[in-house]
């Protein structure tokens, strides 16, 4: 779901306590990495130590190594020099064949055999007495004659031979090869982990054990080889220790380290997905809630079995119990749920009155697709019933008006035909009366049929006149004017009759009335109907005859909660309204008169309503019957008030 | 002028015409009947001497409407003589609304109890005679003050005015003694005594519309 700007506000990451745990959470999720890191780093200095701690030992098992072949060495060499001693010993005679005799002498053959290469017979004098080779001898290994350098050991020759000569004594001297010496196979275990070099005292490579292809680059440790003078030997380490950063350790730390960074690096994206997914969720059902709260329309869901689950604000507010007491043991407001597409019921509010609610029923479906319960949206049609009610009577009314109107049509029409005849009879009847009255001898019976004759035919007319004036349909002249002016008029209009009926009529007119727009002839035709009913009300009452007319500001009623509607009511002394309500009495044709038409009242209230103003009756507190009527206050204050119609008082009635 | 006024009554209806004046006759009254607004307007039109009386008109007429027929008398200068009454069968309010508004002197709703057409045009007809007294009296005036010299027209104003003689004489240059008789004639020629007596009779004679004015002829 996608989430608009102001969705921001419903996030809950804006009160301080929750940033702090925010920001602590983020360092929680930093810290393995970082733990990592401190571990790896660890690793890495104990590796870094124990590497000095191990070159350590090996520089001292070079040191130790050298030191023993050097000795080893030094002791084989002392052992040839010894033997050579013991052949210098032995010598023959220099005679014939002195080198045969040499190479024969089992010593030097054996020697030979060994190690040395030659040995030469010197004299005192540095002569050579004889020279034995090893290649002289059968069956000597072919060996590689050394790279030149050689190394010899000299022994004394025995005093016999040399005495005759002089003091000086003669020399035997053994040539060797030090390489021969360095690689024999008695020193394998060295020659496979060091290179061992024979080093003169200038540094040059005397011998070597290297061999091609295998450069020594390890650890490495010289010392003075005692029995060469002037020569050093030195020991390298073949296999070089490997540096500290690529022992296994460290690199297995490394990879260890890459891949909990990757792997942390993966949780916190797969974090973030969820946060921002949460963020969503928490948004979305932010304003779910919201929809839900602000819904016009009831929102309740029920489980399978009708028990209620949830309810909206709405609904609750419309059957007028809280969610909890409704999900505690809530009043079933209907039967078992089903799907229709949406029926009609009458619910009970909380405080009694009755609801039309319209029920839509859908299915309620969880996360996997399982129906779970029902979900139904209530609408609250009470008011749209109440309301078709009262357009129904209203149409009721227009129909009555209707009505009205094509009588008073007919009443018209009738009164238009019938005019012309009366006229001529009134008029006919008069002038015969007034003839006999002036004629003399006249009989007078005569006299009084004329003058009865023109009576009847004048009340004929004034019959036919009555009618057409309370049905003639006539145009509405709206003005604004003042509703005590009319009253006053009224009564004034009617005082005579009032006064022969014997009914006491008081004013009680409320001062500084605000102007109301109206038919100033249709509603002073209101009140003087209102007026006489009245009076006729009160003609079979006891005196006093009271009839009271009172003016106002007020709401207007029924059920109006607008201010300033202009009330005028009408209290009489009479017998009141015996239960009849004000439907009763506007109903046309209805009258408690001998004579009535029965339309009167419906007159006044169709005048009434098409102002926009209600007629109301009531029994009176003294017993008699308050009619009133109210009207809308004047809302067209910047018209011009007054319109220019005078209102002469015309010989209507 | 010692004719009896006459009642001019106009109605389509011939049963009505005729009964209402057999009534009226019967009250010793003067009638004259037309059938429709043309013919009522053609008699007047036709007529040598000025006509005494009042006009009975019913609304509902064909081809002019009592309403028209009034408008037409109002053209002819009659509406300040003699008053005209309406018959009417329907009562419209705005019809008699605008027939009082031009001076319509009552409505008779048909139909009307016995006596009261009889007693309407009773009042009617005393009317009719203040408004001739009264516009007789405005032809003499009228005749009057027509006869006065164009210098006396000038000098009336100043002298209702209350100026002196003095005063008129150096406005008009003329002598005192000029002026004071032509005062003396102004006086005796309208019948007054004083120069308060000629303001009420010169602003009467404008109520009626004379022109006193010295530029006339």
């Amino acid at each position: 779901m996608t989430t608009p700007a102001p969705a921001h506000s419903f996030h809950h990451s804006d009160t301080p306590a929750a940033r702090e745990w925010s920001r602590w959470s983020r360092f929680l999720w930093e810290a393995p990495l970082l733990l990592s890191i401190l571990f790896t780093a660890m690793v890495v200095v104990w590796a870094q130590d124990n590497d000095k701690l191990e070159r350590e030992t090996l520089r001292q098992s070079v040191v130790a190594d050298t030191l023993s072949l050097e000795a080893q060495l030094a002791a084989r060499l002392e052992t040839e020099t010894v033997k050579l001693r013991a052949a210098a010993t032995h010598l023959p005679s220099p005679d014939a064949y002195p080198n045969h005799q040499l190479a024969n002498l089992p010593e030097i053959a054996a020697g030979l055999d060994r190690r040395w290469l030659s040995v030469i017979w010197l004299d005192a004098n540095m002569r050579v007495v004889a020279e034995a080779r090893r290649e002289q001898r059968p069956g000597a290994p072919a060996q590689p004659q050394a790279q030149g350098i050689t190394l010899h050991l000299v022994a004394p020759t025995s005093d016999e031979l040399g005495a005759q000569n002089g003091p000086s004594r003669g020399q035997l001297i053994a040539r060797y090869d030090p390489a021969d010496l360095i690689q024999s196979k008695d020193f394998w275990w060295l020659a496979a982990q060091y290179e061992v070099q024979l080093l003169s005292g200038q540094g040059e490579v005397i011998v070597s054990t290297e061999s091609p292809g295998r450069v020594a680059r390890g650890e490495t440790y010289e010392t003075p080889f005692k029995a060469v003078p002037d020569a050093r030997l030195r020991l390298t380490q073949r296999a070089r220790q490997p540096h500290w950063f690529t022992t296994l350790p460290v690199v297995l730390m490394v990879g260890f380290l890459l891949l909990i960074t990757i792997a942390t690096l993966l949780l916190r994206r797969q974090m973030g997905q969820v946060t921002r997914a949460e963020a969503a969720w928490r948004t979305e059902a932010a304003w779910r809630q919201s929809l839900e709260e602000s819904a016009l329309v009831g929102l309740r869901a029920r489980d399978l079995d009708g028990h209620l689950l949830f309810a909206n604000r709405t609904f609750c507010e419309m059957v007028g119990y809280s969610v909890e007491e409704l999900v505690a043991q809530g009043p079933a407001f209907d039967g078992h749920p089903t799907q229709r597409s949406g029926h009609e019921t009458r619910w009970r509010h909380r405080d009694g009155r009755v609801l039309d609610v319209m029920v839509f029923e859908s299915p309620l479906v969880d996360g996997a697709g399982v129906q779970v319960g029902w979900m139904g949206s209530i609408v609250d049609v009470t008011e749209r019933k109440r309301l078709e009610e009262l357009e129904r009577r209203q149409r009721e009314v227009l129909g009555n008006h209707a009505r009205l109107s094509t009588l008073g049509e007919v009443a018209s029409t009738l009164a238009h035909e019938l005019n012309q005849p009366l006229t001529s009879i009134v008029s006919y009847s008069a002038g015969i009366a007034k003839a006999l009255e002036r004629q003399p001898g006249t009989s007078p019976d005569l006299l009084v049929a004329a003058q009865a004759l023109s009576r009847h035919a004048s009340m004929a007319g004034g019959i036919v006149h009555r009618i057409r004036a309370r049905l003639a349909r006539r145009e509405l002249v709206m003005e604004v004017g003042n509703a005590n002016a009319i009253v006053t008029d009224a009564a004034t209009l009617l005082a005579r009759d009032l006064q022969r009926a014997g009914v006491t009529v008081s004013l009680s007119l409320a001062p500084d009335l605000p102007g109301v727009r109206m038919d100033r002839i249709g509603i002073e035709q209101v009140i003087t109907n209102l007026l006489r009913n009245a009076s006729d009300a009160m003609a079979q009452a006891p005196q006093p005859r009271m009839l009271l007319v009172q003016t106002g500001v007020g709401r207007g009623p029924p059920r109006g909660n607008r201010e300033g509607w202009v009330t005028v009511s009408i209290t009489d002394s009479g017998p009141g309204l015996s239960g009849r309500d004000i439907e009763t009495l506007t109903e046309a044709f209805f009258s408690t008169k001998k004579e009535g038409t029965g339309l009167g009242l419906a007159i006044c209230r169709s005048i009434l309503e098409s102002h926009g103003g209600v007629l109301h009756a009531q029994d009176a507190a003294g017993g008699g019957a308050c009619f009133s009527f109210s009207l809308p206050p004047d809302t067209t204050k910047n018209e011009a008030t007054n319109h220019d119609h005078p209102t002469h008082d015309l010989p209507m009635r | 002028m010692t004719t009896q006024p006459t009642i001019y009554l106009c109605d389509d209806d011939e049963g009505v015409r005729s009964s209402i004046a057999f009534l009226l006759r019967q009250h010793d009254l003067d009638v004259v009947t037309h059938a429709s607004g043309p013919e009522l307007l053609a008699a007047i039109d036709s007529a040598t001497s000025p006509l005494r009386g009042i006009f009975v008109l019913d609304v509902r007429m064909e081809p002019m409407s009592g309403l028209q027929v009034h408008d037409a008398l109002i053209a002819r200068g009659l509406y300040s003589r003699m008053p005209v009454m309406f018959l009417s069968g329907h009562g419209d309010i705005p019809m008699a609304v605008g027939a009082m508004a031009k001076g319509a002197f009552s409505f008779v709703e048909k139909p009307y109890a016995d006596d009261a057409l009889v007693q309407l045009i009773g009042k009617a007809l005393e009317l009719e005679v203040q408004w001739h007294g009264r516009m007789a009296r405005v032809d003499a005036l009228r005749q009057l003050i027509e006869g006065l010299s164009r210098q006396q027209l000038r000098l009336m104003p100043m002298v209702a005015a209350g100026e002196l003689n003095k005063t008129i004489a150096w406005k008009m240059e003329l002598s005192v003694r000029t002026v004071e008789e032509h005062r003396r004639k102004i006086f005796d020629r309208l019948n007054v005594h004083s120069a308060a007596e000629l303001a009420t009779l010169l602003a009467e004679a404008r109520n009626a519309g004379i022109s006193i004015s010295s530029e006339e002829s």
